[in-house]
């Protein structure tokens, strides 16, 4: 079969009636977009607030723990460590949020990637950035919560060095272990997405849809 | 918004939405995956209702612009450069040669990386340069240069594929 440029056009021209006919079988037993469109909606912008709204709960709360104990060293560094983290965590998902917000789905298709990879590099620096100190964070984590939900001051110096040095194999761990399942097929999303942050994958790859826009952008 | 708006928006979505299924049988590569991103593009063009101002532009024009957006990400998000989807291919009623150049086009279409595919379908949609260049966000030159080397390209794999 050979097709010139013409007959191109017109076979896809009168693909116009193939997708009518699933479109019609689409419809029939579905409703309408707008109910999910609008719980979609929602959803999304629920789950942007929850998080920033969570972490500001949270710095608010390890505020007034490092501040009521405050003449306590050990209390008073895992208290603000937790607090430093916790303004971070609202600082980076306020950027995103914002990032989120100024994209424009109408906008053009190259403007709009352009954002999109950019926010994908944002995230996956951002993912990093977050997810990688919990290695140590969950010490002053214990400290500060066994301290404020039993009463008793449980450190021990010993414990929480050998915890952070622990901590630290852990880290540099993972990201071995990241590299090492980069390249291999991982069934769960969650995993999937994990890997790739902690490998630099995504953030690779986001940078390669930066380079791709430029690439098309370019005359010629 | 408004039931009237919710009502003017559904009466444009079913006018153009041989849009919507092409681009997605563009870009997906099965059935439910075809209904997804037919679902995600109307959640999205739902979403950007509100933006739309009929002074500034055609309704297919801004609706190209953001069915190609969200199926450029879907294609991104999933890596999906599988084959395209077998329900749109493979179930003709009329077995007809139109058919098997629309399925030859279709696969031809996949080859293509996703912005250069959504400049390919405009191109096929018989949209003029300057509708071309104000969707995709590139000068009217740069369309021509690009459909040029795309359309040669495009030849040669329909060659290709019938030999």
């Amino acid at each position: 079969m050979t097709m010139d440029l013409e007959e191109m056009k017109q076979a896809w021209t009168q693909l116009q009636a193939r997708v009518e006919r699933l479109e019609r079988i689409d419809r029939s037993g579905r409703g309408g977009p707008a109910g999910r469109v609008q719980d979609a909606l929602r959803g999304t912008r629920r789950q942007d607030w929850i998080a920033i709204g969570g972490w500001g709960v949270f710095a608010l709360w390890v505020g007034s723990f490092w501040f009521d104990h405050r003449e306590v060293t050990h209390l008073l560094i895992a208290g603000l460590a937790l607090h430093v983290y916790a303004i971070t965590a609202i600082i980076l998902g306020s950027i995103q949020l914002r990032a989120l917000a100024a994209i424009d789905h109408g906008a053009p298709i190259v403007a709009l990637q352009r954002q999109l990879a950019g926010l994908a590099r944002l995230r996956a620096r951002c993912s990093v950035a977050l997810g990688l100190p919990w290695w140590l964070l969950w010490v002053p984590c214990m400290i500060v919560g066994i301290t404020w939900l039993t009463g008793v001051d449980f450190y021990d110096p010993a414990w929480a060095w050998s915890s952070l040095g622990v901590g630290v194999i852990g880290l540099v761990a993972s990201l071995v272990v990241a590299r090492r399942f980069a390249a291999r097929p991982v069934r769960s999303p969650t995993l999937r997405r994990m890997i790739d942050h902690l490998s630099g994958r995504s953030l690779a790859r986001a940078m390669h849809e930066l380079d791709e826009v430029d690439e098309f952008t370019r005359n010629g | 918004m408004s039931t009237d708006r919710h009502a003017r928006f559904e009466g444009l979505l079913a006018e153009h939405a041989g849009i919507v299924g092409k681009i997605a049988g563009s870009y997906a590569r099965g059935l439910e995956d075809r209904r997804d991103l037919q679902q995600e593009i109307a959640t999205q063009l739902w979403r950007a209702f509100d933006r739309y101002d009929e002074r500034l532009g055609k309704f297919s024009t801004w609706m190209y612009r953001i069915a190609l957006n969200v199926a450029i990400s879907h294609l991104r998000r999933a890596r999906m450069f599988e084959p395209l989807a077998d329900d749109l291919v493979a179930p003709a009623v009329d077995r007809a040669d139109l058919d098997d150049r629309a399925d030859a086009l279709y696969a031809c279409i996949q080859a293509f990386a996703p912005l250069e595919r959504a400049l390919i379908l405009l191109y096929l949609e018989d949209r003029s340069y300057g509708e071309i260049a104000e969707v995709l966000g590139i000068s009217e030159a740069n369309v021509a240069t690009k459909l040029t080397r795309l359309r040669s390209r495009l030849r040669e794999q329909l060659t290709g594929a019938s030999s």
